[in-house]
């Protein structure tokens, strides 16, 4: 029996198809007070005035605040955001006052009625608005906010951020290099679209403890956040995290949970209840980091990568969150996963009036890989090469160094292996163009990926490990189930170490932070890897109060016993031993005395000798480990108008250990789901005065079932050496490649260089047409 | 003429029972259902008739219940995924792994159910007709369709 | 969640409805009739519609049937889009009326409920105009029947306290041969960028288009040009000056784009009906 390879079915599936799976939504109480917001209707505008005397006087109506009321600065790394905006409003849809009321229905009606004046101001609606001499500012006092050291923001601009790599010379780089090609990219803001909005419940206890019930995929986050933004005692701070419909990275920090903490303030600490509506969900909390950004790239004439200078400038919106660390992260990986001796990058935060933008699955990764995978591709056409024998003459592997000199290990993944394996499955050899009878075009593109999480050094996961009367286990660890079925994987790890079935392994699905063993945080494709080392370590110190109690009994040394099959025994005597169950919750002899008392697994992993970046170099050892991977897709392609139809996507990842094919697929496929979804036909549209226009599902269009391609998913095993079982991450990686591939695909399949999403049909027919 | 002028009892009959429910004209089947009710299997996720999520069955049919008044529902056989049990398309979803974070699972297996029950033999334009009312943003829909393939040999007894 | 109140009545008959409309309206409060309700409930819950009372047309029989009649059949205009589409005697509604919304919100919308609604597109309406359909419409003087075309002027005119109870077309197009293309921007589930119907009998080709413009149109004067002995490019060079509106620039297509594509399958219509 094995329980590492297999497809376990996850442990809270049965209650998801019966509906009984509870989201923190469906949580009800005749004590709950609902919150509601007023949102602005400027994207950038003074407060001349907001007159909420109406409101007030309204049915079932406890409590209405404003801006004035909560003169605080949330910011997970840079502390620029009031929880209702004071002053000014800096995007179209940002809070500019709260309702609390008896029911819903009370709050809507409320809001309505609260009556907001602005004056108009300039509208930034670009990066390159935003960085040019006469910009007016987003954020005037941008002095004053507190940051982390690793962030960089540039007062007196609208940079929140700048993060340098400079590693070798790039001029000589340029100098030896026989091509080179120089492009310019961008794709506008966007959104994750978990089908769950994002919903917060907060009440204050008689003795002041703060319960925070959350959509969160954070919830240790929040605890600290608390904290820090009101300066309450984070013991007094419990947050729990019920199973979430979605994240993608949304869920991440602090959402709403700082002002419904404030709402349940107001009204004396009892429960209050806020729950984005959909619309309010895509622009007033945040979405995905928009982009623009210059590539140069130079080879020499066989097509080795000679020097890449890069100029990122992502599109923040208005106010920092995740997004000056997505902006660190796509350097610290900006060369995708190639090998390039010199490189020169310029990594910005830049701040707009959009909607602002989080954590979003990728972080960092897909925006860049956009970037390059379509510059290898404009480069292997001027190079008169093959693009995918161009990435594989230049896929980075072991005893290469990363932009940020670090040097990657014999952990690392074999992304030639990755190349060879989705070609195949692709069909590259058979032709990437072929025009067929009726007129239509089939293209193919590629596009690799690399991933290492984004985190602090001092990342860490823990788990506890309690025991039942039968024997079978309780794992109990502080990664919230966001859909990627990390409970169930956590259960197969318990398993595999027991040598149980994984039915014999129980999992607690809510995390409660104060009693769930710390975790930094489900983000950054680390759970399964952090998460997995813990329960592992868990494991091995139940399994050595295991042996203690029974070596009491059995009267042998602890170390000639085995735990394995729900039995303790000696090694070479399997017949001498006891039974887990009898052992687990203390051994009883027959005459009754106890000994041993209950086994607690208790299980840690903190990542390992990572540091910081040069601020001027970006010289460091930021990444915990690089996920490695490469992608393609085809498409066909109707020349008349540009209409196309994906046909098939393609994924082979260096996963290290597979640790349950069936997730894992779900996982990959998924995530090319969801890249496909943004790069074809996601992205807000605004207008001249910054009002996203698309801000709902009726007008913001994801993929449906019948725009789904066939997904072929393929997998390389180089173990990751510290990762469990040696696996590593996967869950974001499917959607890094993607964009990259589609753009690269279109392209061939038209003649016509694609370097802006979304590629919509339109897209595609003007720049043809522009192009002739 | 029936009327409904403001809190008015309403009976409905939700899943084989009926149940009486206090309703204001402007309370949607889905905040009933949910709020009043307990039926929290079907989800807001749009609240515009976009998403699918809180799919429910009116007299068999697949109807978004976000975008039907509750006095509407009356006189009409609701059918909610609590009424749903060990379907072969419950037992398909689980089997195939046609879900991740579960919100959107709800509404597709009702809607696949009402396919089911209405086209058996549902061919792959069917399905797509059918299910393209309903989004998911986790799996890609790969597995949903051999879900509803799966489901169709158990109901054929295979 | 729809944060303001109002009434709700579910009359049993056409008078009970037109009654109930002008006791309101005597009232001073500004009733609505509601169909299959998908649009008017949206609407509402953003704050794009407000009204006092709504009057639920659902339970009135004559709306709610299909039959043959003497002089053509007759569909009820509460038949939702999914029974339209399962009436298999003209398979050009059948084609139209399947591309609109969602097929779960087909279980919804109504014949009536989308040709007389507030967005632009009403695209079950196109076969209708192509038939010349006639549309039945009750008000507190009791029933008139009229040619589709002439109570259609940019939307069926309604003068108030009026509805639509049905529509009614004649057996003889059963057979006629049609061509339908719908166009959108990269999702099948959305609004059309066009959606062009066109049918061809002994009169000719006609065409009847919706999306293209700010309202749906069938024009006699386009089918006039149309059918032209000119060569298909003459014909589309000069299709402007009898299409009644500007064409559409929105966040589905720029107007150019629009423009370029309905050439491209205006040509291909104007072909296919030149082969067959």
């Amino acid at each position: 029996m094995g329980s590492i390879g297999i497809s376990a079915v996850r442990k809270e599936a049965k209650d998801k198809v019966a509906g009984r799976l509870k989201y923190l939504n469906d949580y009800n109480s005749p004590d709950l007070l609902y919150g509601a917001l007023k949102t602005s209707t400027f994207a950038h505008g003074r407060i001349k005035s907001i007159d909420i005397s109406e409101a007030l006087k309204m049915p079932g109506v406890r409590a209405v605040l404003t801006g004035k009321d909560l003169p605080y600065r949330f910011g997970i790394y840079l502390g620029d955001k009031p929880p209702l905006a004071i002053e000014k409003v800096r995007y179209y849809g940002e809070p500019v006052a709260a309702v609390v009321a008896d029911s819903q229905r009370e709050a809507d009606e409320a809001v309505e009625a609260i009556k907001v004046e602005y004056e108009a101001l300039e509208v930034i609606n670009s990066p390159t608005e935003a960085l040019a001499d006469s910009a007016v500012l987003i954020h005037e006092n941008m002095d004053e906010y507190p940051h982390i050291d690793a962030i960089r923001p540039e007062p007196g601009s609208n940079i929140a951020n700048r993060t340098k790599i400079r590693k070798g010379n790039i001029k000589e780089g340029f100098e030896k290099s026989h091509v080179i090609v120089e492009e310019t990219f961008s794709f506008p803001p966007s959104d994750h679209v978990a089908m769950e909005t994002r919903a917060a419940v907060a009440e204050i206890l008689g003795d002041g403890r703060i319960v925070i019930h959350s959509t969160t995929q954070a919830p240790f986050v929040v605890k600290n956040l608390m904290g820090a933004y009101f300066g309450v005692d984070p013991g007094k701070v419990t947050v729990i995290a019920h199973a979430i419909g979605g994240g993608y990275g949304g869920k991440a920090g602090m959402q709403l949970e700082g002002l419904v903490y404030l709402l349940s303030k107001a009204v004396g600490g009892k429960k209050v209840k806020l729950v984005n509506t959909r619309e309010q969900d895509m622009i007033t909390s945040p979405g995905h980091i928009g982009l623009e950004a210059k590539a140069r790239i130079g080879a020499s004439k066989e097509g080795e990568l000679m020097a890449a200078e890069l100029l990122f400038m992502f599109d923040s919106g208005a106010y920092a969150d995740y997004a000056v660390n997505i902006s660190r992260a796509a350097a610290i990986g900006c060369t995708g996963p190639y090998r390039v001796p010199n490189v020169w990058c310029d990594s910005l935060c830049v701040y707009t009036n959009h909607p602002f933008a989080t954590a979003y699955r990728g972080f960092g990764h897909i925006e860049l890989a956009f970037v390059i995978e379509r510059t290898m591709d404009i480069l292997a056409d001027k190079l008169n090469m093959d693009s995918m024998e161009l990435r594989m003459k230049n896929a980075i592997c072991k005893g290469d160094t990363t932009p940020t000199q670090s040097l990657l290990d014999s952990n690392t993944g074999d992304l030639k292996a990755c190349i060879k394996r989705t070609a195949e499955m692709i069909g590259w050899q058979e032709g990437s163009r072929v025009v067929t009878e009726d007129g239509k075009i089939r293209a193919k593109g590629f596009g690799c990926l690399w991933k290492a999480p984004a985190m602090p050094t001092n990342t860490d996961a823990g788990a506890i490990i309690t025991f039942n009367e039968d024997g079978s286990i309780n794992v109990h660890c502080g990664v919230v189930e966001i859909g990627q079925g990390i409970k169930t994987g956590f259960a197969q790890i318990a398993a595999e170490k027991f040598g149980i079935d994984v039915e014999q392994v129980h999992v607690i699905m809510d995390v409660n932070t104060s009693i769930s063993p710390h975790d930094w945080a489900t983000a950054a494709s680390r759970g399964l890897m952090m998460g997995g080392r813990a329960i592992l370590s868990a494991c091995e110190d139940a399994i050595s109060q295991i042996k203690h109690t029974a070596s009491q009994v059995l009267r042998c040394p602890e170390e000639d016993l085995h735990v394995w099959g729900g039995r303790v025994f000696i090694k070479e005597e399997e017949h001498i031993g006891l039974l887990v169950k009898d052992v687990a919750l203390g051994y009883v002899y027959p005459d009754g005395n106890a000994i041993g008392g209950q086994v607690i697994g208790r299980g840690k992993y903190i990542s390992r000798r990572l540091t910081g970046i040069d601020p001027d170099t970006g010289k460091g050892n930021p990444a915990l480990e690089w996920t490695l991977g490469a992608q393609a897709v085809e498409l066909e392609l109707d020349p008349t108008d540009c209409s196309y139809r994906i046909i098939k996507a393609a994924c082979t990842m260096d996963v290290g250990k597979l640790i349950n094919p069936a997730m894992a697929r779900g996982q990959i496929a998924g995530g090319m789901a969801m890249a496909l979804s943004f790069a074809r036909q996601e992205g807000f549209e605004f207008n001249d005065r910054g009002h996203v226009i698309n801000r709902d599902l009726r007008s913001y269009k994801t993929l449906r079932i019948g725009d789904a391609p066939e997904y072929l998913v393929d997998y390389v095993e180089t173990p990751q050496g510290d990762g469990p079982y040696g696996a590593r991450g996967l869950g974001e990686q499917g959607v890094i490649g993607i964009p990259g591939a589609l753009a690269n695909a279109l392209s061939r399949a038209l003649g016509v260089p694609f370097n802006h999403l979304p590629l919509t049909p339109e897209s595609l027919w003007k720049k043809r047409r522009d192009n002739r | 003429m029936k009327s409904y002028k403001d809190y008015t009892q309403l009976i409905l009959k939700i899943n084989g029972q009926i149940r009486k429910v206090i309703v204001s004209p402007n309370d949607t089947l889905l905040h009933v259902l949910r709020e009043k009710l307990g039926l929290t299997g079907a989800k807001p996720g749009c609240e515009n008739g976009d998403c699918g999520a809180c799919t429910v069955l009116m007299d068999g049919k697949p109807v978004k219940s976000c975008i039907i008044l509750a006095v509407e529902a009356e006189g009409h056989e609701i059918t909610t995924i609590e009424g749903l049990k060990d379907t072969p398309i419950q037992r398909a979803f689980v089997e195939e792994s046609a879900f991740q974070c579960g919100y959107c699972t709800p509404g597709f297996i009702m809607n696949c159910h009402a396919m089911l029950n209405t086209i058996p033999d549902a061919d792959y334009d069917t399905i797509k007709e059918w299910l393209s009312s309903n989004i998911c943003r986790c799996t890609g829909y790969e597995e949903i369709k051999k879900a509803v393939k799966k489901a169709q040999k158990i109901a054929g007894g295979l | 969640m729809i944060s303001f109140d109002f009434e709700y009545y579910r009359p049993d008959s056409i008078k009970e409805a037109t009654d109930v409309y002008a006791q309101l309206h005597e009232e001073g409060k500004s009733p609505l009739y509601f169909s299959g309700g998908t649009e008017v409930i949206t609407m509402a819950r953003k704050g794009a519609l407000k009204f006092d009372a709504l009057i639920d047309l659902k339970n009135i029989e004559e709306m709610n049937v299909y039959r043959k009649d003497e002089d053509g059949i007759y569909f009820g205009a509460n038949m939702t889009l999914n029974e339209a589409a399962e009436m298999k005697d003209f398979p050009l509604i059948r084609e139209v009326v399947r591309t609109i919304g969602d097929h779960t919100i087909r279980n919804r919308i109504t014949l009536g409920g989308n040709i007389c609604g507030r967005l632009p597109y009403r695209e079950a309406l196109l076969p209708f105009l192509l038939y010349d359909a006639q549309v039945y419409i009750a008000g507190i003087n009791g029933i008139k029947a009229l040619s589709i075309n002439e109570a259609f002027n940019k939307r069926l005119v309604l003068s108030k306290g009026e509805f639509v109870i049905g529509f009614k077309v004649k057996e003889s197009f059963m057979d006629t041969k049609y061509l339908n293309i719908r166009k959108v921007k990269t999702s099948e589930i959305d609004y059309p960028l066009f959606h062009i119907a066109s049918i061809k009998d002994e009169e000719g080709i006609k065409i009847a288009v919706s999306g293209l413009c700010a309202y749906p149109f069938r024009s006699y004067e386009l089918d006039k040009h149309i059918n032209c002995n000119s060569e298909p490019d003459e014909i589309i060079n000069n299709v402007y000056q009898f299409i009644p509106g500007t064409i559409k620039e929105d966040n589905i297509a720029s107007a150019e784009y629009r423009k370029a594509l309905f050439e491209l399958n205006l040509e291909k219509i104007l072909e296919k009906w030149g082969e067959a």
